[in-house]
């Protein structure tokens, strides 16, 4: 507990007002230590990217308490951004600049020194096979090159903490292979990894640890050999028990059922 | 030109450490944002070259506005009062440039996700949006002054001139301060949808109300009057930030120097480094929020089953012909009732309309009943057919979607007839934004002129179904939401507006000479007239019909 890098206390966030107000985080209380991967996985509209948004300081307005490296969130954001990184799920990032004035920018609003934004950003993007394209623009560029620049920049600060919400979105399974070993490598040398995705087996293989969340809340918290039981042996099938998508198959058949009579 | 730009941003640089600003990331973002908007691809500023040809002549065309007002201006006896009002011109014009154009600059959710997770602080994104947004705006203030600055050179000479340019961008950042700590109040009390909801709507309020003003403030002034006019000090001119920046200029000339003049004066220069002090150090927590609220999704619940949609529901079955057409009638209506640009290109025009009514009748406010009532004896009820606008400005806007990559939809489907579509959105348009307009016109009208005129209207109303029609059946109108909104060709669109206008004064003066007819054969021209609206829609529904299967967009 005393070594925890990120402690979440009673974290509740509500989008809207009156009679539109959709609680979607309903009271997350979590401890993580350096060095973990952590698969923060759960159904769509879970809560896990406003999770995700919340502790990357994207979303300021929220229930409960979260320390990050000791610091108050809420106080002392600006400090507690220079030592994380995040890479969204939306493939935000500005495609009319070229991947180097990307970097750079990126780097600088860090306050990275010029010569040492250059050589982390020729050496990740000579790991993603980019280099060739480092000063093409990026509006060029297909889904899967973007990503890798978008992961690129979330690290190249050097973070103790990599936030990042579905990277392997548009990747070819060569590239999948390339990001999975990187982020196991970071975990080595000491960074968390906190890592949402919806592909099950990726997580299942590469986490230190598992959270489930649903409907705000988390159902599920363990290693993966913690958390299996007789009846659900893979990651897929435990999700698929304990956030109730069973009942979901049998209507299914009902639907196709009606569908292909109609 | 970027690197000019950031000589003169380097020029402030101590003043914006002083604020709290983190300079090194306040110059790498200026230099990031002027560099995209240098680079020819739309991301929301004057990108594309379609838009930066847009841009320059929007300047030209301020240009010319400016020459016109500062001459006006200048026919004022009074210097302080000739520069009161061509700054308060000024002024409204920025604000209006403010509320349409750059309140998304300003407020610009994209980039949440890549600047609001780096340790970039409120009051440096504040000030990197402020400045953004001041390098634009300076533009139009400039062209809008560089008529009245040539006059203030050929007449002053010396230091006036320098000092008139300093009051010229003291305006912009006055009217850019004012508008953003009125938004930041605005977002206290009301947030997420809402906010953007009244900041919509108050940009078609300020649209009506410039509009109005040109039409209806030069009919109000009596000219020669003007130039005897002098200013006299209230105690409201010291809250009168035009009238500050005159005295500034007026005390540039170093022909007189009473205590009010140097008063406002110095409300030129504390003002607005006062007020960015404040806004700076004091609202940009505010402005975070406002950031970060577009980074939430919040559900408005829709309203089900109200009166209104249960009969727009019977109006559809009534009016559409096939059910693609009535797919085209649901899929227009649903859109166009959420797009708040839609209504800010086409909500103007209601407002629009009511000015147009009283240049055209002319009332005498002071009193009204006997006013309107002498009305009567003329056909000014002809002015009916400006309802037109309304349509026509809803039936252009059509084409236009912020997600024209959705048009796929129209490639995927196995239709041949994509005509329906089209009839269907187009009398959905005609319905929700042209009909209701015109029937509520029409009881006025009935009770100031009579039921005599009753042929006469329907047949106004049926002209204008003509009118709007005109465009959609000559230019093969584009599949309702399929094209990008910067890709509005305004040329084209003048050219049909100016068309419509040829148009609705033949229709005004067919439906004026058939007032000396009798009533019955008015109405058979009104059969007539709704045979040929018919016959238009069935064109319109075959110039729709692909071949192939599939529609080329």
């Amino acid at each position: 507990m005393e070594n925890s890098q990120i402690i979440i206390r009673n974290l509740k966030k509500s989008y809207g007002k009156g009679n539109a107000k959709n609680e979607v985080l309903k009271g997350i209380n979590l401890n993580i230590n350096p060095g973990q991967i952590i698969g923060y996985i759960g159904p769509n509209g879970a809560g896990k990217s406003t999770t995700v948004k919340i502790l990357c300081g994207i979303l300021p307005d929220f229930e409960g308490e979260v320390t990050i490296f000791g610091k108050d969130l809420k106080k002392e954001s600006l400090e507690i951004k220079k030592h994380i990184g995040y890479v969204p799920e939306t493939g935000a990032l500005y495609d009319l600049l070229t991947p180097m004035e990307y970097l750079g920018f990126i780097g600088t609003l860090y306050g990275l020194e010029n010569n040492k934004i250059e050589s982390r950003a020729t050496n990740l993007l000579s790991f993603f096979g980019m280099e060739k394209h480092s000063d093409q623009r990026m509006d060029t560029f297909s889904k899967g090159m973007k990503q890798k620049i978008l992961i690129t920049a979330g690290i190249i600060n050097n973070p103790d903490i990599i936030f990042l919400d579905e990277p392997l979105s548009g990747l070819d399974a060569n590239a999948v292979i390339l990001v999975k070993n990187l982020l196991t490598n970071l975990a080595k040398e000491g960074k968390t990894i906190f890592y949402c995705s919806h592909l099950m087996d990726v997580v299942e293989k590469i986490s230190d640890r598992i959270i489930l969340i649903n409907n705000g809340i988390v159902v599920a918290d363990g290693t993966f050999e913690e958390l299996k039981t007789e009846n659900a042996d893979t990651l897929e099938m435990l999700f698929t028990q304990l956030t109730g998508r069973q009942e979901n198959t049998i209507s299914t058949e009902k639907l196709f059922n009606g569908f292909l009579e109609n | 030109m970027l690197q000019f730009a950031l000589f003169i941003v380097r020029l402030f640089k101590m003043p914006l450490q002083w604020l709290g600003v983190d300079y090194p990331q306040f110059e790498i973002l200026m230099r990031i944002k002027l560099t995209m908007d240098f680079r020819s691809s739309p991301t929301g500023f004057q990108t594309s070259a379609r838009k930066k040809r847009t841009f320059l002549y929007q300047l030209f065309t301020y240009s010319m506005l400016g020459l016109l007002f500062g001459v006006a201006a200048f026919s004022i006896g009074d210097l302080v009062l000739s520069l009161t009002i061509f700054f308060s011109i000024v002024m409204v014009s920025l604000t209006m440039n403010l509320l349409s154009e750059f309140t998304s600059v300003l407020f610009d959710h994209r980039d949440n996700y890549i600047l609001l997770p780096r340790p970039v602080s409120h009051r440096t994104l504040l000030m990197v949006r402020l400045v953004h947004i001041q390098f634009y705006i300076g533009f139009i203030a400039l062209s809008l002054s560089l008529a009245t600055g040539i006059l203030m050179a050929v007449k002053y000479k010396g230091i006036a001139i320098i000092i008139y340019f300093i009051a010229v961008g003291l305006s912009t950042w006055i009217t850019l301060i004012f508008t953003t700590f009125i938004y930041l109040l605005i977002s206290k009390a009301v947030n997420g949808e809402r906010f953007k909801d009244f900041v919509s709507y108050t940009q078609i309020v300020i649209a009506v109300i410039i509009f109005g003003g040109y039409q209806l403030l030069p009919r109000l002034m009596d000219s020669h009057i003007l130039k005897s006019f002098s200013m006299s000090l209230s105690w409201w001119t010291y809250l009168f930030p035009p009238a500050w920046l005159a005295a500034l200029v007026k005390l540039g000339l170093f022909t007189d120097r009473t205590t009010p003049l140097i008063l406002l004066s110095s409300l030129a220069i504390v003002v607005p480094a006062g007020g960015a002090i404040f806004l700076v150090r004091f609202l940009s927590e505010g402005f975070g929020d406002i950031l970060a609220e577009g980074s939430t999704e919040s559900a408005t619940p829709q309203k089900k089953g109200t009166l209104i949609t249960r009969f727009a529901k019977k109006l559809n079955n009534f009016l559409c012909i096939s059910d693609l057409e009535k797919a085209g009638w649901n899929f227009a209506v649903a859109t166009t009732r959420r797009d708040r640009k839609f209504k800010q290109s086409v909500y103007p025009y209601f407002g629009f309309m009511i000015v147009f009514a009283i240049v055209i009748l002319k009332p005498d406010l002071t009193n009204l009943a006997v006013s309107l009532q002498e009305k009567g004896q003329f056909s000014k009820y002809l002015f009916i057919v400006i309802v037109g606008f309304s349509g026509n400005a809803a039936i252009m806007q059509l084409p236009y979607t912020d997600s024209p990559e959705a048009a796929w939809i129209y490639r995927a489907l196995p239709l041949k007839e994509y005509g329906h579509i089209m009839t269907g959105a187009l009398k959905a348009i005609l319905s929700r934004f042209y009909i209701p307009v015109y029937l509520l016109l029409t009881i006025p009208c009935v009770i100031l002129w009579g039921m005599s005129i009753i042929p006469q209207l329907i047949l106004s109303g049926l002209g204008n179904i003509l009118i709007v029609m005109v465009p959609v059946l000559f230019q093969k109108m584009e599949l309702p939401f399929t094209r990008a909104r910067d890709m509005q060709q305004k040329g084209t669109n003048s050219l049909f507006a100016i068309l419509s206008m040829i148009l609705m004064f033949i229709i005004a003066g067919f439906v004026y000479l058939t007032s000396f007819i009798p009533g019955w054969v008015s109405y058979l021209i009104c059969i007539f007239v709704s045979g040929l609206i018919v016959l238009i829609f069935r064109s319109v529904r075959k110039s729709w019909i692909s071949q192939k299967g599939w529609v080329t967009l």
